[in-house]
């Protein structure tokens, strides 16, 4: 049976699935795992080898979406990023009923932060960092808010790591939750972490968006937190919102929403330590 | 109906959308995967809020269609944005674009512009003044888009056609024209036909005369070269004939058709139309087939038929890619003289052969 993977908004069913894959969800996902059909999946991704005898030469595989082939074919030992990073395009490109920007979400006492960043940023390290000192992770990679409000959704998901930040958060969690790290993606080395069991999961609440934090990690820097002007804010999060523009005018009062109660900040780091008092601060 | 989708429920099912009341969760998981294969997930909503059916569609699926018909509505107003800024950067060397196809769609508000997406934007120009407007196009951050060599030179050298350009900041894509058919078929239509009676929308932009812009729906559906995606083009056939109907305009088409030299096309595209939205428009104005009537027939409720549906795995068989393959190489003999033809179909068995054994995307950059 092909396996479903139920992220709490959405529902993924694999097909074709290779038992590498297969293994890497019951790693990450427990409960959210199924094997049974379905009739409420939202999209079906399809793992094809690119022709018969790439099956067998320089094998290569493919992540296919309703005749849609979103990214360039890989060899199928760098293909676990790919079914997360394809999961990740069905929601951005496919769904237009919430307002997605392209950040990580931490939650805390019913409070969300979100740090909208691009790649390389760092934003992912520190909310796995996070996620495992205390608060909860939404999202490593999107912030889905609900339309006409400024609450976001939560959904089980590992948070994923790059090169360095494996090791990082290495010493943070116990290994169980680590998965195998795939090397040499276009992405570099990419290990993804598992966060909460569904049940945990289950108990977790849309959350009202309190603060916008837009990190830069850099090695070396002082901690540097300034607070920034709403407008500036704004501007800031259209440029990292995945849909903005096709939502038009609910995209507008969406965004309003969150800016007209939230507050913005610019932050430099190197470490985390007076990153976590300040974030604290937010939510108290 | 049986519980299981197959292409003849999705023809059914575009026919008659009342029988998305009977549809149960299964058939709604797979129908919606074939349409959103398809690129026709949008216009399936519209076609269902026509029909004041959008009540019976259970939420869950709804808010796929809606999602898919939010995306769809910001495009049309973006191609509408666009063609007014094409206008104005083509009205610095005075040339005044006919917008084609999808774009024409929606400048026109036809019904079946509601929810079709598309991935170009397509434009007539005369072909004096082909080089002003891609010299024009350069000027205003539009910049050829990457091709291969192969194709860039069947563009320029057989094709004689300007490769398609992109939109530095935008990557919009714009597909110039300066005629209805492949020029690499020879044929040559008269400019004057094709301009002269252009038509103005709302949107003060230029269209092709409504008769024309439907035989040239009808042209484009023989003469492509990829039929995935021809279950879109026989349903817009479809919508526009039952417009210009109302209007009694199909007499005028069928003359026109056989003016221009395209009655072929004319009465294939209709017949093959009636035989899958279950009308009877050859029928009913008597509209005599081009030639033999029985392999005419046979093309039209076999190849055809079978090709014009969307390729999605779920509903897809041998016979239907076989009927698809057909129909490409068809369209290839029509299109191309044989000393062009010949080499074009080596090169491209060739190309064929070594995806085939290296995987799809060989040759990708």
């Amino acid at each position: 049976m092909n396996p479903v993977v139920d992220v709490g908004q959405y529902r993924f069913c694999f097909e074709n699935c290779p038992p590498k894959i297969v293994k890497y969800f019951e790693q990450m996902y427990d409960e959210s795992l199924s094997f049974e059909k379905r009739d409420d999946i939202d999209y079906f991704l399809s793992v094809n080898y690119t022709s018969v005898l790439r099956r067998f030469v320089k094998p290569q595989v493919c992540l296919y979406i309703d005749n849609q082939r979103p990214f360039n074919p890989v060899h199928p030992d760098l293909l676990m990023p790919s079914v997360e990073w394809g999961m990740n395009w069905c929601i951005a490109s496919l769904d237009y009923s919430k307002l997605l920007i392209h950040s990580s979400v931490l939650v805390k006492n019913g409070k969300a932060i979100i740090f909208p960043a691009t790649p390389g940023s760092g934003k992912s390290t520190l909310s796995a960092y996070f996620a495992l000192h205390g608060w909860h992770l939404y999202s490593d990679e999107m912030a889905i808010i609900n339309l006409n409000s400024n609450t976001v959704k939560p959904m089980h998901r590992p948070a994923s790591m790059k090169n360095k930040s494996i090791e990082v958060i290495k010493r943070y969690c116990d290994e169980a939750s680590l998965s195998e790290t795939t090397f040499n993606t276009h992405k570099g080395d990419i290990a993804h972490v598992k966060l909460k069991t569904r049940q945990q999961f289950d108990l977790l609440e849309d959350a009202k968006i309190v603060a916008v934090v837009f990190p830069k990690f850099k090695v070396g820097s002082e901690l540097l937190i300034q607070e920034i002007t709403k407008v500036e804010g704004f501007a800031k999060l259209v440029h990292h919102s995945f849909n903005y523009s096709v939502l038009g005018e609910t995209g507008f009062s969406t965004l309003k929403a969150v800016v007209e109660n939230c507050t913005f900040f610019t932050s430099h780091f190197s470490s985390y330590d007076g990153m976590g008092m300040f974030l604290q601060e937010l939510v108290d | 109906m049986s519980s299981e989708i197959t292409i003849y429920s999705v023809y059914e099912v575009f026919t008659r959308p009342s029988l998305v009341k009977y549809f149960n969760n299964t058939q709604w998981q797979s129908f919606i995967r074939v349409v959103r294969g398809a690129d026709l997930l949008a216009s399936f909503y519209y076609l269902l809020e026509r029909s004041n059916l959008i009540q019976y569609v259970p939420n869950f699926w709804l808010k796929h269609l809606t999602s898919a018909k939010t995306y769809a509505d910001r495009q049309a107003h973006q191609v509408v944005n666009e063609c007014k800024l094409l206008e104005s950067v083509l009205s610095q060397i005075q040339v005044k674009p006919i917008f084609l196809k999808g774009a024409a769609y929606v400048l026109r508000q036809d019904t079946n512009h509601y929810g079709r997406v598309m991935s170009d934007i397509d434009i007539l120009v005369n072909k004096s003044e082909l080089q002003m407007v891609e010299e024009c196009l350069k000027r205003n951050d539009w910049v050829e888009k990457e091709l291969d060599i192969y194709d860039q030179q069947y563009y320029r050298k057989w094709a004689h056609e300007l490769p398609p350009f992109i939109h530095k900041f935008k990557g919009t894509t714009l597909d110039i024209h300066f005629t209805l058919i492949p020029p690499i078929t020879g044929i040559v239509l008269e400019e004057k036909a094709l301009f002269e009676n252009a038509q103005l929308t709302s949107s003060n932009l230029y269209v092709l005369h409504h008769n024309l812009l439907v035989l040239h729906c009808m042209i484009h559906l023989f003469y492509n070269e990829d039929f995935s995606k021809s279950f879109r083009d026989i349903l817009d056939i479809h919508v526009l004939v039952e417009e210009l109907d109302t209007q009694s305009g199909l007499e005028e088409l069928s003359c026109l058709a056989k003016t221009m030299g395209f009655y072929r096309e004319f009465f294939y595209a209709l017949s093959v139309k009636d035989k899958i939205f279950n009308t009877n428009k050859v029928s009913m104005y008597n509209f005599k087939p081009p030639s033999f009537t029985y392999s005419n027939r046979y093309f039209v409720n076999n190849i055809l038929y079978r090709g014009m549906m969307p390729s999605h795995e779920l509903i897809f068989n041998r016979w239907n890619s076989f009927a698809q393959f057909i129909l490409f190489i068809r369209g290839h003999i029509l299109k191309m003289p044989l000393k062009v033809l010949i080499p074009h179909l080596f090169t491209k068995a060739k190309r064929r052969l070594i995806t085939s054994i290296m995987g799809a995307h060989h040759y990708e950059k």
